[in-house]
């Protein structure tokens, strides 16, 4: 949202899917002053309904924080919008009916797919391969799997422990801003012409794996 | 430092691996002598010599003895096959395999796990152990799900599980399988002194288990931290 702030490319509302107990997100757990890049200063610690209200995007919240719910469902049905850029709690999946309300739910993957589904993908195309991702898709029923509409390799940061609070999200921002921009100049959504074809799931790392990662990375 | 990760008894509280504290160097020497603490204790109690044919008698013996599909049938069904579920049964059938059945059988023959059938059941382990941290008793394929089916809370059949992944890591490197062999290990270590059950052939696995995590994580670091180890 920040991101997309910068570039002037905003959604028309913010739909925001409550936490159980209305809990504030990880990231507030661990803000940092600022973060320098492309474009900007990145906050970690800037909710994304503060973020709305500075952009003068208006914010609602939804009946129900499970996207799959009836209420839900009801609610994003009768929003005049076609698309919606989806970013939710880790591990829920888009069901069937929340998928076949005849809407499209972009979502931007912390990861390069095909190669690289599922969880702390990062961590793993850094410990094999040396580089970070993300990619713009349309969700389907199934994990990481719809098609790919853009795609970016980016270097290990130096700073691999702030991987997951800071830079993943760093780099689903640039794709996602370079994403709409292509679909703002287009009014269309771009195609990368690369099948999202199955591939292995990666799981969530294992601590001592995490941590050869971060040695290794610290020690070039 | 201490290394938690394998503290309990994650039958009864599996580890969730999110987000871990990072704690360097440290760590990692936490836990690679937690795992050479469970090899001194596993030394005595597993034969080198002679243990091929000691698993040989005991799975002839599961052969003669057990209630699910012996294990020739379970051989002649998978090799050959082109699914794993067609090979070793699913829904409708009146006796799906055991999995730790499976286990023994690939155990066996760890080869096996390579390719075909005997991979497919592998890699369907992993996923299933991957998303739950156990397995099921009974193995319905694709997806071995345990939605309302008994888990498996034995520790020697992930003790031959430890084994078959290390075999794997051998014969063909996956950071991904590296990773459900390191959480296999945290909790079959973790069993370590709570349970009986285990025998020659489960501890002779474990032992591989355990030293082809050492050697394979080993195998990842640059070369001065290599040297810690």
């Amino acid at each position: 949202m920040q991101a997309m702030r910068s570039r002037d490319i905003l959604p028309g509302r913010v739909i925001i899917l409550p936490s159980p107990g209305n809990k504030p997100g990880q990231i507030s757990a661990c803000a940092s002053a600022g973060v320098q890049c492309g474009w900007g200063v990145f906050k970690p610690g800037e909710s994304v309904d503060a973020t709305a209200v500075t952009a003068g995007v208006p914010v609602t919240t939804a009946p129900d924080g499970d996207i799959n719910s009836p209420d839900a469902i009801a609610f994003l049905s009768e929003l005049p919008a076609t698309a919606f850029i989806y970013s939710g709690f880790g591990g829920v999946l888009l069901r069937r009916d929340v998928l076949s309300m005849g809407k499209s739910f972009l979502h931007v993957h912390g990861g390069w797919l095909p190669e690289y589904k599922g969880s702390t993908t990062n961590h793993y195309s850094a410990l094999d391969a040396g580089f970070c991702g993300a990619s713009a898709i349309f969700l389907s029923p199934e994990i990481d799997s719809g098609a790919i509409l853009h795609r970016k390799r980016f270097p290990v940061p130096k700073d691999v422990l702030s991987l997951d609070h800071v830079h993943d999200g760093l780099f689903r921002a640039e794709v996602l801003v370079e994403t709409l921009e292509k679909y703002a100049s287009t009014r269309e959504w771009p195609k990368i012409g690369i099948e999202n074809v199955p591939t292995r799931h990666y799981y969530i790392m294992h601590p001592v794996l995490r941590h050869v990662l971060i040695l290794r990375e610290q020690g070039e | 430092m201490k290394y938690v990760f394998a503290e309990r008894d994650l039958f009864k509280e599996p580890n969730t691996y999110m987000y871990p504290p990072y704690g360097g160097r440290d760590f990692l020497l936490a836990w690679s002598e937690q795992r050479l603490r469970a090899l001194a204790e596993i030394e005595s109690r597993c034969s080198v010599s002679g243990v091929r044919a000691e698993a040989g008698k005991e799975l002839e013996h599961l052969w003669r003895t057990a209630a699910m599909p012996a294990f020739e049938e379970i051989m002649a069904r998978i090799d050959g096959a082109s699914d794993a579920k067609s090979a070793v049964g699913g829904e409708g059938e009146s006796l799906p395999p055991a999995s730790s059945a499976i286990l023994e059988m690939l155990w066996a023959h760890p080869a096996r796990s390579l390719s075909g059938a005997g991979e497919e059941c592998a890699l369907a382990m992993i996923r299933r152990f991957e998303i739950s941290k156990k397995l099921p008793e009974v193995a319905v394929f694709p997806n071995l799900a345990l939605k309302n089916r008994a888990p498996l809370l034995s520790a020697a059949p992930y003790a031959l599980f430890s084994g078959i992944l290390a075999y794997r890591q051998f014969g063909k490197f996956s950071s991904a399988e590296l990773n459900c062999l390191l959480k296999v290990n945290d909790l079959v270590t973790s069993q370590l002194g709570i349970e009986g059950g285990m025998e020659p052939r489960h501890y002779d696995a474990l032992k591989l288990g355990i030293l082809g995590e050492l050697f394979s994580v080993r195998g990842l670091l640059p070369e001065k931290e290599y040297a810690a180890f």
